[in-house]
């Protein structure tokens, strides 16, 4: 049996669903990880470097969260949630930890969930894509910069606060209310 | 409000239990929390269905800001990168446990840890001999068995991709993952009657608890035109056969009925699949080309 993941393979499962792919990638399927790789490499590696601003780091980043998935497949619970957006966020997680890690703090073991958007399709990514950074860009500015803060610099509630000179209660209402403005780009 | 928000277990529904604060929420799927608390949520979490809802819900949110990145490609070779060490991490079924840890994956014997010589005498050469020809039929039993899992994995492998291409356009694979993986499912073989060549071998994934049944088969004969194979149910109970479905073989002999409408709580005593007109028939005409039980 050929297990091999070279470029040929990229036409093997191509429009084949998370789901289905999930499961071959349980039974050890190489090409089915390679498929996952192809569809969701860029939004795992764009956040990495987003957060580390190091293609180094990143790409470390990058190949961490695609040995997860294929370690443990069944870390993630497929049942009508998005893999799509599950990667990228444990994409932000693990490169938060490697700054935490980077800076002497304590790495947080990354604990994850499923989100409720299917992202199988590169439309609905893009789609998605747009949406989301349509709604940040409406946000208020502060609203905005704390959003960024924390979820891209990693700055915990209380360091937004010590930046910002805000209450740290303060801090916390606006991420909520920001990711609330942001729910609307996972609606179907 | 402090720097480390206490959790908030405090707020209780109309059913008694008590649910995760908003705030803590968000700030332990940003992976805020100290380990304390961060443990208190996740534990919570486990048991509540509402909070796990909403913390869903944020992870989504979250989801949504981690798509606002601008979009870059990886390096080329970060791609042959991940190869290498799935590559390398594969097979994991085939390794060697320890208790033959002598014998290398291909079947060969590997060099054996150094040890004090032993002394020479006639019987101990013996042993060691007869040691050896042990070994070298173990290595052979390895060997053997290795190609056979090899060539399960070819099997699995082709099966894989048939069903990769059935279910690509499927709207749900779920529920037929689900009827592959039904623990409470028989599984029947079915081979031809009599034996033809090439051999057509079916493989059915049948729950008669809800009737979901999976119907996969190949090296089929192509049929003349104007007939189509058509599987059927053998009841337990004695009743007539029920039509399953009817198919056709690809240019490779390949086919497939994924999961056809059939009554629940049908008991099966076997399957045939027979040769009928096209459209299919009432009742099978004999004989059926393929059985199995």
């Amino acid at each position: 049996m050929d297990r091999t993941i070279g470029a040929g393979d990229r036409t093997q499962h191509p429009t084949a669903d998370d789901a289905f792919l999930l499961s071959l990638v349980q039974s050890g399927d190489e090409r089915a990880i390679a498929t996952l790789y192809d569809r969701y490499s860029r939004i795992v590696y764009s956040v990495a470097l987003r957060v580390l601003s190091d293609s180094a780091l990143a790409e470390d980043v990058l190949q961490e969260v695609f040995m997860q998935l294929w370690r443990t497949p069944g870390s993630f619970t497929a049942s009508g949630c998005s893999l799509g957006g599950w990667l990228a966020v444990l994409a932000r997680n693990r490169a938060i930890n490697a700054l935490r890690r980077k800076h002497n703090a304590d790495p947080i073991d990354a604990i994850s969930f499923a989100t409720p958007t299917d992202l199988s399709s590169e439309a609905e990514r893009n789609r998605f894509a747009d949406r989301s950074r349509t709604l940040l860009h409406q946000l208020a500015r502060e609203q905005r910069k704390t959003l960024e803060m924390a979820f891209f610099d990693g700055l915990t509630h209380s360091e937004i606060a010590e930046v910002t000179g805000d209450p740290v209660a303060t801090v916390i209402t606006t991420l909520r209310s920001a990711l609330l403005a942001l729910r609307e780009a996972v609606q179907p | 409000m402090s720097s480390q928000p206490t959790l908030q277990l405090g707020i209780a529904n109309p059913g008694g239990a008590r649910h995760a604060n908003t705030d803590d929420l968000v700030l332990f799927a940003l992976q805020f929390l100290p380990e304390d608390q961060t443990s208190g949520i996740a534990g919570h979490v486990e048991q509540c269905i509402a909070c796990r809802k909403e913390l869903a819900r944020t992870q989504g949110d979250l989801a949504a800001c981690a798509f606002t990145s601008d979009q870059q490609s990886p390096p080329a070779l970060a791609r042959q990168r991940l190869k290498t060490q799935v590559t390398r991490e594969n097979h994991p079924v085939l390794q060697a446990p320890p208790a033959f840890a002598a014998f290398g994956r291909n079947g060969s014997i590997l060099a054996p840890p150094e040890d004090t010589p032993p002394r020479r005498n006639t019987a101990l050469t013996l042993l060691g001999w007869l040691g050896w020809i042990v070994a070298a039929g173990l290595a052979a039993v390895a060997a053997s068995l290795y190609q056979e899992e090899i060539a399960q994995r070819a099997h699995l492998s082709a099966q894989s991709s048939e069903l990769a291409r059935l279910t690509a356009d499927a709207a749900h694979t779920a529920p037929i993952l689900d009827a592959l993986n039904d623990p409470n499912a028989s599984r029947i073989l079915l081979t031809a009657k009599p034996p033809a060549n090439p051999q057509p071998l079916g493989r059915i994934t049948y729950n008669p608890s809800n009737g979901s049944l999976i119907f996969l088969v190949d090296d089929l004969n192509p049929l003349e035109t104007g007939k189509v194979y058509e599987l059927w149910l053998l009841p337990a109970d004695g009743h007539n056969p029920i039509a399953v479905a009817v198919f056709h073989p690809d240019n490779h002999g390949n086919a497939s009925v994924i999961l056809p409408t059939l009554p629940s709580g049908v008991a099966a005593k076997g399957f045939g699949v027979s040769i009928e007109d096209d459209g299919g028939a009432q009742t099978p005409t004999p004989p059926y080309v393929m059985a199995g039980n």
